[in-house]
């Protein structure tokens, strides 16, 4: 795979407020990429570089191996899906589909072909001349998407394409959207805060925060090796503590040692202080005194396909455990808690006060 | 009983005092004539031939003062939405401030700056340039016009143009469109409704007025407006005023409907 878009160095401030501190994305082609990241991150302003719509303070963007970071929106060759979709209320369903056919001057016969083939892409076929107004949020989306997809864009920006929509229709889009990915076979960057949009559909997620990239990763690098306590907390419930090493392949959180696989060759010299990630779903649940550490259950949460539990440990600093297990344990009962150690992951803390600055919360 | 039909009595004593009621004695005075029988002679009387200019000049002067305050109000709105958020507030009560002044001291006002010996002649009497013969010409009235209806067309273009939402006008550009293509496809349109309302606002008023004409087109200007109010003042003729009226309500109706035409949401208009 070839390198389709490069934003280098970016920066972008409104006044004071710098929304993009130095952001630098490489974008393969034919990937499905998404910037993740809770509101006031700079996914969007990101997005609306891409885009066009504002011009960063420095660096550069590339399409194609071109700079492209001076080139008006109405020139450059890809397309986006707005977040309140921004359908032209005073057009039907086709001539809103048709607008950057028509931009191009193409003839009315093509344009009908392409408006067909548009939106029968997102099944909307036979809705030409229903006006917008008579389309339910999940079809305005629909239609959004047709009326970008018909230009043949390199490259479809999405900005929050799902957030007004209900659970339900959410996840069949999500479905949808990587359909249409595979079956058009083009970039799609997309914008979203919902981690779960974010794991289900993409080749790669970048999470920013506060301007800058925490990291970037396949959904499964993201979720199971986080490099920071922040990427950890946004991406899944979690447990997150401060730890120190005692040594190689040994964690010492609460004052009570746990076995990890981690050590000085991967940058975990004994003596340092990390944080610790533990995945609920990680816990497993034992006897008592069969664990590495006993606690008490204080809280219990059907949630469906599995119990949620809270569980207050007889150690050091008084920590509540969040734990996931599909069997039931009463409140009031002692079990004790077991990590293997693959599951534990181990993260370098914030070195400087501008890292630190990322650890807001959410 | 729901809070509208409890509230509306007050409205329909109004509505009948105020609208029924003047309408049906104007037209009775419409169709009568002064010994007391029906007659269609007020009504054919706007076909003679003064009257007939009269119409087609008030026609000509309220269209062009139309025209010009559409072309004013239309580049001013799409300013004021560019700018910051303060300021569109401040301008804009700066541009009603002068519909806050009594409507005989505006249009005063501008008696007193193309007099023959007004302010302007006085100021091109210095700079050492030819007087001016302003008061007294169509010119004039349509001056007198514009400075007072423009108000009732940047106000509704104003409330248009900033409902439309900076992500249409975006999706447009995203979508390849240049600036007069998203002008054309997209501003426009979505200004309608308010391009509508402006111009019968200023449009109608324009078409009667008779204060604007008497005052700065000194008799000179004669609009059907002036036509009217001479029948009921000067000549004592309540007959034949109210025989135009009719007319031009009829005319007004008529020109009300065509403009419906263009305004698809139905939300300038009137009827």
């Amino acid at each position: 795979m070839a390198e389709l878009i490069r934003l280098e160095n970016i920066r972008k401030s409104y006044g004071e407020n710098e929304v993009l501190k130095n952001i630098t994305i490489s974008i393969q082609e034919k990937e499905f990429v998404t910037l993740l990241g809770p509101s006031g991150c700079g996914k969007t302003t990101t997005l609306r570089i891409l885009g066009g719509f504002e011009n960063p303070d420095s660096g550069r963007v590339l399409f194609d191996g071109k700079d492209i970071t001076n080139v008006p929106s109405n020139q450059r060759n890809l397309n986006t899906v707005f977040q309140n979709y921004a359908l032209f209320p005073h057009m039907t369903v086709g001539d809103n589909v048709a607008f950057g056919l028509r931009v191009k001057g193409m003839n009315e016969s093509d344009v009908k072909e392409k408006v067909h083939y548009g939106l029968k892409l997102v099944n909307l076929e036979g809705y030409e001349n229903r006006k917008i107004s008579q389309m339910s949020g999940g079809q305005q989306q629909r239609v959004a998407m047709a009326r970008a997809i018909v230009n043949e864009p390199k490259v479809l920006l999405l900005d929050e394409p799902l957030g007004a929509l209900d659970l339900k229709l959410r996840q069949e889009m999500q479905y949808e959207l990587v359909r249409l990915k595979h079956e058009l076979g083009i970039t799609f960057i997309y914008v979203t805060h919902d981690q779960e949009e974010a794991l289900t559909m993409s080749d790669k997620v970048i999470v920013m925060n506060s301007g800058r990239i925490q990291q970037e990763g396949t959904p499964e690098e993201i979720y199971n090796e986080p490099e920071n306590a922040f990427v950890a907390d946004f991406i899944g419930d979690s447990n997150i503590l401060s730890g120190k090493m005692v040594r190689d392949r040994l964690v010492r959180i609460n004052g009570v040692d746990f076995p990890c696989i981690d050590g000085n060759e991967n940058g975990f010299a004994p003596g340092l202080d990390v944080d610790v990630l533990i995945r609920p779903e990680d816990l497993e649940i034992h006897p008592a005194g069969k664990g590495i550490l006993d606690a008490k259950i204080t809280s219990k949460l059907f949630i469906g396909m599995h119990y949620e539990m809270l569980a207050q440990a007889d150690t050091e600093g008084d920590f509540e455990w969040l734990l996931q297990n599909y069997d039931s344990y009463e409140v009031g009962s002692t079990v004790g808690l077991y990590v293997r150690p693959e599951n534990i992951q181990i993260m370098h803390k914030p070195k400087t006060q501008e890292e630190e600055a990322i650890e807001i919360d959410i | 009983m729901t809070f509208s039909k409890k509230w509306s009595a007050p409205f329909i004593v109004f509505v009948i005092a105020g609208t029924v009621i003047p309408i049906l004695s104007i037209a009775y005075y419409g169709f009568t004539s002064r010994d007391g029988g029906i007659t269609l002679d007020n009504i054919t009387a706007m076909f003679s031939a003064n009257h007939m200019q009269a119409l087609g000049l008030s026609l000509l002067l309220a269209l062009v003062s139309t025209l010009v305050c559409l072309i004013a109000a239309f580049p001013m709105a799409m300013v004021l939405r560019d700018s910051k958020f303060g300021k569109q507030g401040f301008t804009i009560f700066v541009l009603i401030l002068p519909m806050w002044m009594n409507f005989l001291l505006r249009t005063m006002a501008w008696q007193v700056l193309l007099e023959r010996a007004g302010v302007i002649n006085g100021i091109l009497q210095a700079l050492g340039l030819p007087r001016q013969e302003m008061m007294n010409t169509p010119g004039a009235v349509v001056l007198g016009m514009v400075y007072d209806f423009l108000p009732f067309m940047i106000l509704p273009i104003y409330n248009a143009v900033m409902k439309i939402d900076s992500h249409l006008i975006e999706a447009a550009y995203d979508l390849g469109a240049g600036k007069a293509y998203v002008y054309r496809k997209v501003i426009l349109p979505l200004c309608v409704p308010g391009i509508v309302s402006g111009i019968t606002m200023v449009f109608i008023p324009a078409l009667t007025t008779f204060v604007i004409s008497n005052m700065l087109g000194g008799g000179k200007v004669n609009l059907i407006g002036n036509i009217i109010e001479q029948e009921f003042t000067v000549n004592s003729n309540w007959y034949l005023g109210s025989g135009l009226s009719l007319v031009m309500m009829v005319f007004i109706i008529i020109s009300m409907v065509l403009l419906e035409k263009f305004d698809k949401t139905g939300e300038g208009t009137f009827i």
